[in-house]
């Protein structure tokens, strides 16, 4: 209560007390002791000292004022009244004016006269709050009793015989004397109480004195002697209709086996209906969560069946689905979201139906179930980082299952790590929960006694899988105390105050035999199979529940895939923007890479030129190279974790049967989102940087490519591999092959044969994106820009026929003249390479118009002379090719003046770039590799082979075209294709988790 | 459409009640403690809806009251909380007048009180 609020209450009582003209005893008592409730003892006398000058503030006087009207109220007083109420309106709740209506109530009721003044003040104050009338009757009669008759939202609590008939509700104690009302006020959902009696009852731990008004707000616990009431005993009376039909949960393990043979549970049966709290208890080991995995179907038993009403838990029937809800031990809660966000998207995945508003009006109910509505805005945080306590968090999780409204929820050690008021608090709520209809299964450790007692039945583990109990919990305590003849082994609970101790059930089962010292052995009285021996008598064939044939209805509907990707999506933005340490670390990232990078590179070659040039920087292919692997590498860590963090709360979506496609497509959707601004900046500096003016477009979308594909492949990673030091261990192992085998650290031509390594591309580079994107970027930047974009199909012809004369004819010359005099034998190495290749040579020449005859290699003499006239006719070619060249240069001369041309060639054309795609490096021109010739020379101006037109994965590396489909494309598009073609089938491989089943398999 | 004249003559308990949007004549007067106040009021109410369709130009309430008990100061504060409405929401021309005898300080605070609570003209005028 504010200070502001009490002082306001301070007025209204003077108000109340001064009327009349007469003061009574009593209020100022009441004052007294209410301040004295609320506050310290030095600041009740400064409040009392508010009341009692406000008090003293005589009455204005009206002269020649009848003397009934100086009985009657000031108007003063009543107005003063209603602006008080009305301050109070604006800063409080209805809940918190209903309890300041009660304190003027029961402050009036202080004057036994009942003045017809002091009343109508209350009753303008009621009037003012919008408390009403009928609500109004109710506190009043409740706060008076005037009437013996109860209103049906009363509850009378005492001896049989004091019980009026007229009450209809009751709980009736036949060891205590007194008498204690309770009130459910319905429309703001509290419940009051009153006692009228002597002996001592504790509110919370707090005495309570008779006949004042107590608010029992949730999770409260009234302690009679030697019992207690709890406010969901209370409010199980208010909750009047149970939600949905009833319906009975049937479980009947044979044997449950762990993977490795193990046996972790014996044959035990379950039989229970709705409305039913059923506890788990056991010492560790002896198989609870084992139990409840199984019970909620997120393992199948080894032998046996699991029903819901007459449907098979595991037969995987979509009748089920929605049915059953899970809290995990640990917290499943998205931590860079609020309370009221982690409700939200949770609600919006479960419910298709419901628009805003009811979304938001279901998630204020279930906040204000479970009091987590002053939290609601805070962000949830992790373990470590609590901002929200650790019964908060316990709340929050259970919650999330309630919101969706399942039917069965089982509960893993909700109150562990909890404080006992916290505990309680839970487990009332639950008690709450099943009081409406629900199936509650709770494995409890060590609960107090007042916990214990909440529970309808308790089932109890002993090591080794074995059922020992399976029952009234307080019955438990005897069941054992027989088993073991203990004395008094028919007294439950202590005779004095009631409780019971779980501890000595335990402390039973575990009863250790004593030597002939008198020492503890570590061997156990009565061993977990003679329990069980005695559970199968008494307890496994007990009653059959009545088999429910109905389905369940479930009000599951959850939204269809498109809606699910963006809740998830805008789940995870939200998560994700609210972590501002990883926003600013994932814009600032690559910028400051490839500021780095650029900057290093930027080699100016002194020797040429004073200013940077593009044309002579040396670094422009190692640059291509490393955006590639930077690429590569950033995607990776920005998604490997991805899956992983949320695996916990994958989990418990598994409940909800959620698309997974969904829920990939919207990490997928994010995470390129991410990617898109990363390249889009990366481009953008670096090329600034690097004077790289042309090709924007398709260094970026290259890029992006290469993001997305390190995007999936850690997205595959974070759904496989379950530490995160894993997940990083395996990051080098895929970027190295990545580096080794991209085409530019290493030239295919010299790796080891073992690897396909010579003049091909090897098989397993072609597995690398790094290659398909570093030879796409390379063919594209050389070939595409202002500068050479026109040039390269003269200079395409021209390398032709220079290749031809300057390098074929010569190696054929060579070949001939390194073999033995005589004809050309068949089983000559060098005769088969020079007739293979003179014979593809001459369909190629015949095209052009060579119109000489292929020799019939009978001599060397006839085949030299051959070469002789290739030659000539190639020449005539070459010339005619240089010809078109030259035309074409002095034309590009005429519209453009030669500086230009110049500088163009300066801020296009990157130097090293074309030594390393016209191979003017490689020593060898051209080589024999497997029995053929092979061109060294010029890849990028030399033809795909066409060995394979409709897909042409193997043409040589940086080929300018390749084969598709029997067409001829660029090989940029080509590469992209290429990429995305992997993209497509990592997608679907982590659709179904492909690598994890693998893994499992070889396991 | 013509504003009805509402006219309530006063008693012992009850207070006379003169709404006359033809010659702007807006006015209660006398003793306002009515055994039921809601259903005494309820014509005023009825009246106030009907005026808030078409607000009379430069309507002068006047309350010219001897005593009102602490349900009429409620259902009082109502009628001052529909006119303020009335200003705030259709920019009426409404004004309030508060009558008090010089001598009696009680409804003068009450006045002042009222002034206090609502956002309107509001003069305190004594006689």
């Amino acid at each position: 209560m504010s200070e502001e609020i009490l002082q306001a209450l301070m007025q209204l009582f003077a108000i109340i007390a001064r009327q009349d003209g007469v003061l009574i005893n009593n209020h100022e008592k009441y004052v007294y002791n209410f301040l004295a409730s609320q506050l310290n003892s030095n600041r009740v006398d400064d409040y009392l000292k508010i009341y009692t000058d406000f008090l003293n503030q005589s009455k204005p006087e009206v002269p020649g004022a009848e003397a009934k009207d100086k009985a009657r109220t000031s108007m003063k007083d009543s107005v003063r009244t209603l602006s008080i109420c009305k301050k109070i309106n604006k800063t409080l709740a209805q809940k918190q004016k209903t309890i300041v209506l009660i304190r003027l109530l029961e402050f009036f009721k202080n004057d036994s006269n009942h003045s017809a003044n002091r009343i109508a003040i209350v009753e303008t104050a009621a009037d003012v709050f919008k408390i009403e009338k009928a609500e109004f009757l109710d506190i009043k009669e409740f706060v008076f009793e005037d009437k013996d008759a109860t209103s049906e939202n009363e509850i009378i609590v005492g001896q049989t015989p004091d019980l009026q008939p007229a009450c209809k509700h009751y709980i009736s104690f036949n060891n205590y004397t007194g008498k204690c009302k309770f009130i459910h006020l319905r429309s703001i959902n509290i419940v009051i109480l009153k006692y009228h009696g002597s002996t001592e009852l504790y509110l919370n731990g707090a005495v309570i004195k008779p006949e004042t008004i107590y608010l029992f707000p949730h999770g409260s616990t009234l302690r009679f002697p030697q019992t207690s009431i709890y406010y969901s005993n209370i409010i199980s009376f208010f909750v009047g209709e149970k939600s949905g039909d009833a319906f009975s949960f049937h479980a009947h393990i044979v044997e449950h086996k762990f993977p490795n043979g193990t046996k972790a549970l014996n044959e035990l049966k379950i039989e229970e209906h709705s409305g039913n709290l059923v506890g788990i208890m056991g010492a560790s080991g002896s198989g609870k969560t084992t139990l409840l995995t199984l019970l909620s179907g997120q393992d199948k038993p080894s032998n046996g069946e699991i029903k819901i009403n007459s449907t098979d838990l595991n037969s995987g029937n979509k009748e089920l689905h929605g049915v059953i809800g899970y809290v995990p031990q640990d917290d499943l809660l998205i931590e860079d979201l609020t309370v009221y966000q982690n409700l939200y998207y949770n609600a919006k995945l479960c419910f298709n139906d419901l628009d805003e508003n009811q979304t938001n009006e279901k998630i204020g109910k279930t906040l204000s179930s479970l009091g987590l509505e002053e939290i609601k805005h805070i962000k949830v945080g992790n373990a470590l980082n609590k901002k929200i306590s650790g019964g908060q968090r316990k709340r929050l999780n259970i919650a999330l299952e309630l919101l969706r409204e399942p039917h069965i929820i089982f509960l893993d050690e909700p109150t562990s790590g909890l404080s006992s008021r916290d505990s309680e608090n839970v487990m009332d709520l639950l008690k709450e929960l099943t009081i409406k209809g629900k199936l509650i299964f709770v494995v409890i450790h060590q609960p107090s006694s007042d916990i214990f007692k909440m529970f309808d039945k308790m089932l109890i583990l002993d090591k080794g899988g074995y059922a020992a109990f399976y029952g009234n919990p307080i019955e438990s305590v005897t069941h054992f105390k027989k088993i073991t003849h203990q004395i008094n082994n028919d007294v439950a609970e202590c005779n004095t105050c009631g409780s019971v101790n779980p501890e000595t059930i335990f402390n039973l089962i575990e009863l250790k035999e004593i030597d002939e010292y008198g020492n503890y052995t570590s061997k156990r009285k009565v061993e977990p199979k003679q329990f069980y021996e005695a559970y199968k008598q008494k307890f496994f064939n007990a009653l059959p529940i009545e088999n429910i044939k109905k389905t369940i209805k479930t009000s599951l509907n959850t939204p269809g895939k498109l809606k699910q990707t963006m809740f998830f999506f805008l789940r995870d933005l939200y998560s994700k923007i609210s972590n501002k340490q990883y926003v600013l670390i994932n814009l600032l990232e690559v910028p400051a890479l490839v500021l780095f990078l650029s900057l290093i590179i930027k080699y100016i070659d002194t020797t040429k030129s004073s200013e940077y040039t593009f044309f002579h920087n040396y670094n422009i292919p190692a640059y291509f190279f490393m955006s590639i692997i930077a690429a590569l590498l950033v995607g990776l860590t920005i998604s490997a974790e991805e899956i992983y963090k949320d695996q916990k709360i994958l989990k418990r979506e598994k409940f909800l049967h959620l698309s997974r496609f969904s829920y990939l497509s919207s990490k997928v959707i994010l995470l390129f989102s991410i990617s898109l601004i990363q390249s889009a900046l990366f481009v953008l500096i670096g090329n600034l940087v690097l004077g790289i003016q042309a090709n924007y477009f398709s260094f970026f979308l290259m890029l992006f490519s290469v993001f997305c594909f390190s995007n999936i492949l850690g997205l595959i990673l974070s759904s496989t591999f379950n530490s995160p030091v894993t997940i990083y261990i395996i990051i080098p192992l895929i970027i190295i092959p990545q580096l080794i085998l991209g085409g530019a650290l290493f030239s295919y031509s010299k790796l080891s044969s073992l690897f396909g390594g010579g003049y091909k591309v090897p098989a397993i580079a072609n597995a690398m994106v790094s290659r398909w994107a570093y030879e796409g970027l390379a063919v594209d930047m050389y070939i595409n820009n202002p500068y050479n974009k026109d040039k390269y199909i003269f200079n395409k012809l021209e390398s032709r026929f220079n290749y031809k004369l300057v390098y074929f004819i010569p190696k054929i010359e060579q070949l001939i003249k390194d073999r033995k005099i005589g004809p050309l034998y068949d089983y000559d190495e060098n005769t088969k390479i020079i007739k293979t290749e003179l014979a593809k040579d001459h369909t190629e020449a015949v095209e052009l118009g060579f119109d000489k005859a292929l020799p019939d290699f009978s001599d060397a003499a006839s085949t030299l002379e051959y070469l002789q006239e290739l030659n000539g006719f190639y020449s005539e070619k070459y010339n005619q090719a240089s010809a078109l060249k030259e035309k074409y240069l002095s034309q590009e001369l005429k519209s453009k003046d030669a500086k230009e041309i110049e500088q163009n060639k300066l801020t296009y054309f990157n130097n090293h770039l074309d030594e390393i795609v016209t191979g003017s490096l490689e020593k060898e021109k051209i080589v024999i590799y497997n029995h053929s010739l092979v061109q060294v020379v010029d890849p990028i101006y030399k033809d795909p082979d066409g060995s394979n037109k409709i897909l042409g994965c193997n043409t040589h590396f940086l080929s300018a075209t390749k084969y598709f489909f029997h067409s001829m494309i660029p090989t940029y598009y080509f590469n992209l294709m290429i990429i995305w073609l992997i993209n497509g089938l990592l997608f679907i491989l982590l659709y179904f988790d492909g690598l994890k089943k693998l893994f499992r398999m070889v396991k | 459409m013509e504003l009805l004249l509402l006219k309530i003559s006063g008693t012992e308990d009850t207070p006379e009640i003169t709404f006359n949007p033809e010659n702007n004549e807006f006015v209660i007067s006398g003793r306002s403690l009515p055994e039921d106040v809601t259903s005494f009021y309820a014509p005023v109410f009825d009246w106030l809806n009907e005026f808030a369709e078409n607000p009379a130009n430069e309507a002068i309430f006047k309350f010219k009251l001897e005593y009102f008990n602490t349900a009429s100061s409620k259902i009082i504060l109502d009628i001052l909380m529909k006119l303020e409405e009335l200003v705030q929401s259709d920019n009426a021309d409404i004004t309030v007048e508060w009558h008090y005898s010089e001598a009696d300080d009680d409804m003068l605070e009450a006045g002042d009180e009222y002034k206090e609570l609502v956002e309107l003209p509001f003069n305190l005028i004594s006689y």
